[in-house]
């Protein structure tokens, strides 16, 4: 896939994190170069309120372990926010 | 450490989960994808001839790892598991507590009232925790979900008692026994499949998993079952010190299980 393509997608993902744009992007990883991802937390790693999970985010990074894009942690599920690092399935961990 | 024979805490289990099965109406286990969790269902299926006959439960607050959702559905379709995924709320937790610990409490427990289970398979060890050394192999809960650790049954000459509050629940516990490095043997012995994060990349390496955001890696060279043997049989780091409920508070865990944690 088109750099340019995954880089939509990911913009989707941070304007509206439906699962429908999880889909689009879980789709589009193969073939984008991305292989790595890293998880990070704001405040120190400790979740204090809901603010903290939506400016926590995942890090991409290509097989030369330099990050390429940042997707949302979560995933809007109606009213509720649900974790969405199932759509990074493939990739592997950075944060060790 | 204290050696102890693999063959005997295998047998032991075996017991535990037949006698589960055989006493129980509506038995289910958790799995969280885990070393442990996963011996468990290994012991399992040697003891139900090559299946697992209950339904086994993923409590999934969605921030787990992506190679612990990959390798849950390797496993269930290799292993043809009746496989439920259960979600929890990402929610913080205010207190400072482990966030995922009181809501992944309230995920299990409608997941229970739902289904009606009257007994839960728990695959936690006596090693790992001082709060989880004081468990028994059936660990009654009551109608609240609470544990009693001050008034439990006694379990002498492996006899464990199988009676039931009328609306609670019973935690089984069979690998209670186990310490970690007997897991390790176990999963060498028995080529049981286990999660990658377990091994070291980068000379970092997961030593006990929960979800992203509660675990962190420690260092460590064992790229695999004979090198993590080693490691451990010199290491004087504890298992769990790579998670967060762990450091919190005196007796966060406590308080977390007499709720219902795991």
């Amino acid at each position: 896939m088109a750099s340019g393509k995954i880089k939509e997608v990911v913009e989707e993902l941070w304007n509206d994190p439906q699962a429908k744009n999880w889909e689009k992007f879980s789709k589009s990883l193969k073939g984008s170069g991305i292989k790595y991802y890293k998880v990070v937390f704001e405040r120190e790693n400790k979740l204090r309120k809901l603010d903290d999970l939506r400016d926590s985010y995942v890090a991409l990074y290509d097989g030369k372990s330099k990050q390429i894009y940042k997707v949302p942690l979560i995933k809007k599920d109606g009213k509720k926010l649900r974790g969405a690092t199932i759509y990074l399935k493939g990739l592997l961990n950075l944060n060790k | 450490m204290i050696k102890q024979d693999i063959n005997e805490l295998e047998e032991r289990s075996i017991f535990v989960i037949r006698e589960a099965k055989s006493k129980f109406k509506n038995v289910a286990a958790l799995w969280s994808m885990g070393k442990d969790s996963t011996t468990m269902l290994a012991i399992a299926r040697k003891a139900f001839l090559g299946k697992v006959p209950f339904p086994v439960i993923h409590i999934d607050n969605g921030i787990d790892f992506p190679e612990t959702y990959k390798f849950r559905e390797d496993l269930a379709r290799k292993w043809k598991l009746d496989l439920m995924v259960v979600d929890s709320e990402v929610k913080p937790d205010l207190s400072g507590a482990a966030c995922c610990g009181a809501n992944k409490s309230i995920a299990l427990k409608k997941v229970m009232e739902k289904y009606g289970f009257d007994a839960l398979i728990v695959s936690i060890r006596r090693d790992e925790h001082g709060i989880r050394a004081k468990e028994r192999y059936v660990s009654p809960r009551d109608r609240n979900f609470k544990w009693n650790y001050k008034n439990q049954p006694a379990e002498m000459w492996n006899d464990y008692s199988s009676s039931l509050d009328s609306k609670g629940h019973v935690r089984i516990h069979p690998l209670l026994d186990f310490n970690e490095i007997d897991i390790w043997q176990y999963i060498k012995k028995n080529k049981v499949p286990i999660n990658p994060l377990y091994f070291s990349r980068n000379g970092l390496r997961y030593r006990s998993l929960g979800c992203t955001h509660c675990t962190t890696a420690i260092k460590s060279g064992a790229r695999n079952v004979d090198d993590i043997i080693k490691e451990l049989e010199t290491t004087g780091i504890e298992e769990r010190s790579g998670r967060d409920q762990d450091k919190e508070k005196e007796y966060v865990m406590q308080k977390l299980r007499a709720l219902g944690y795991m």
